[in-house]
């Protein structure tokens, strides 16, 4: 497979993994911190659309990124980052759920 | 005893259902790209693998427009405060919280499948590190289409009022 296939594929794995542990992130701050929350809210309407908006918007800077700096991509650093990408799908996952049961608890 | 349901317009009826179909179809086209990477990959099969995963990507794509404005328009308003001062007003606070937020992960994880599947072809068979960690991304988005239907099913009965 050529290299620009292979630096394409890279880009889009890391900009997945970056929007992904942007998800989480502000998912937790923004229920913490209603602030946040409330900027997402005046901004976009609503702070689903926000969240779900900057992190397309994260997806394609981080990618686009990724593509401009790394000239070389190989397979076996695009094995790596799927591995990567799997587990901050998975440990995301628990933490947003992990999070919303403790704080129905508090 | 009555639906939320039958309170909503026709256009949000058909939106949320429509969120519900493309969900599903998303979660078992994916579920039918997992069972082939578990398989020797060849032309014929890429060429199912590229039509399954793309069908995929668009019913999470679908799923999330449609799903989303039903939630921004209707559900905060509507069906939300029904079920915080029901019985079960967890199934909001855990369930439907989470729900909404790990469904976003669905849209990108898609497009990786894609991308791989896409870009490497029947190439992908050479290299198995590859094609397992792009089997192990379909069945994340599996058990995430999986879960959330679940949560879905939950939600919508706790909005029986």
């Amino acid at each position: 497979m050529n290299n620009i296939k292979l630096r394409i594929l890279n880009s889009i794995i890391i900009g997945a993994i970056a929007a992904i542990i942007f998800i989480t992130v502000i998912t937790v701050v923004a229920d913490l911190y209603l602030s946040l929350k409330d900027w997402l809210k005046n901004i976009f309407y609503h702070h689903w659309v926000g969240k779900g908006i900057l992190a397309a918007i994260i997806f394609f800077i981080s990618g686009i990124l990724n593509f401009i700096s790394n000239k070389n991509a190989d397979e076996e650093k695009i094995a790596k980052n799927l591995n990567i990408l799997i587990w901050a799908s998975i440990i995301g996952s628990l933490m947003i759920s992990i999070f919303f049961i403790l704080e129905a608890l508090r | 005893m009555s639906l939320i349901i039958f309170k909503m317009s026709g256009l949000l009826k058909y939106l949320l259902v429509s969120h519900i179909i493309f969900g599903l179809l998303g979660a078992v086209a994916f579920y039918a790209a997992l069972m082939n990477l578990l398989k020797p990959i060849d032309f014929k099969k890429i060429k199912f693998l590229k039509f399954v995963s793309l069908t995929g990507f668009f019913g999470f794509i679908l799923s999330w427009f449609s799903g989303g404005y039903y939630y921004v328009i209707y559900y905060g308003g509507s069906v939300k405060p029904v079920i915080k001062s029901g019985e079960y007003p967890w199934i909001h606070s855990i369930l439907m919280e989470t729900k909404e937020h790990i469904f976003i992960f669905l849209p990108f994880l898609a497009l990786v499948a894609v991308a791989a599947i896409y870009l490497f072809k029947e190439n992908l068979e050479q290299n198995q590190k590859i094609k397992k960690a792009v089997a192990l991304v379909c069945a994340v988005m599996v058990a995430i289409g999986a879960v959330s239907a679940l949560m879905g099913l939950a939600i919508s009965g706790a909005a029986v009022n």
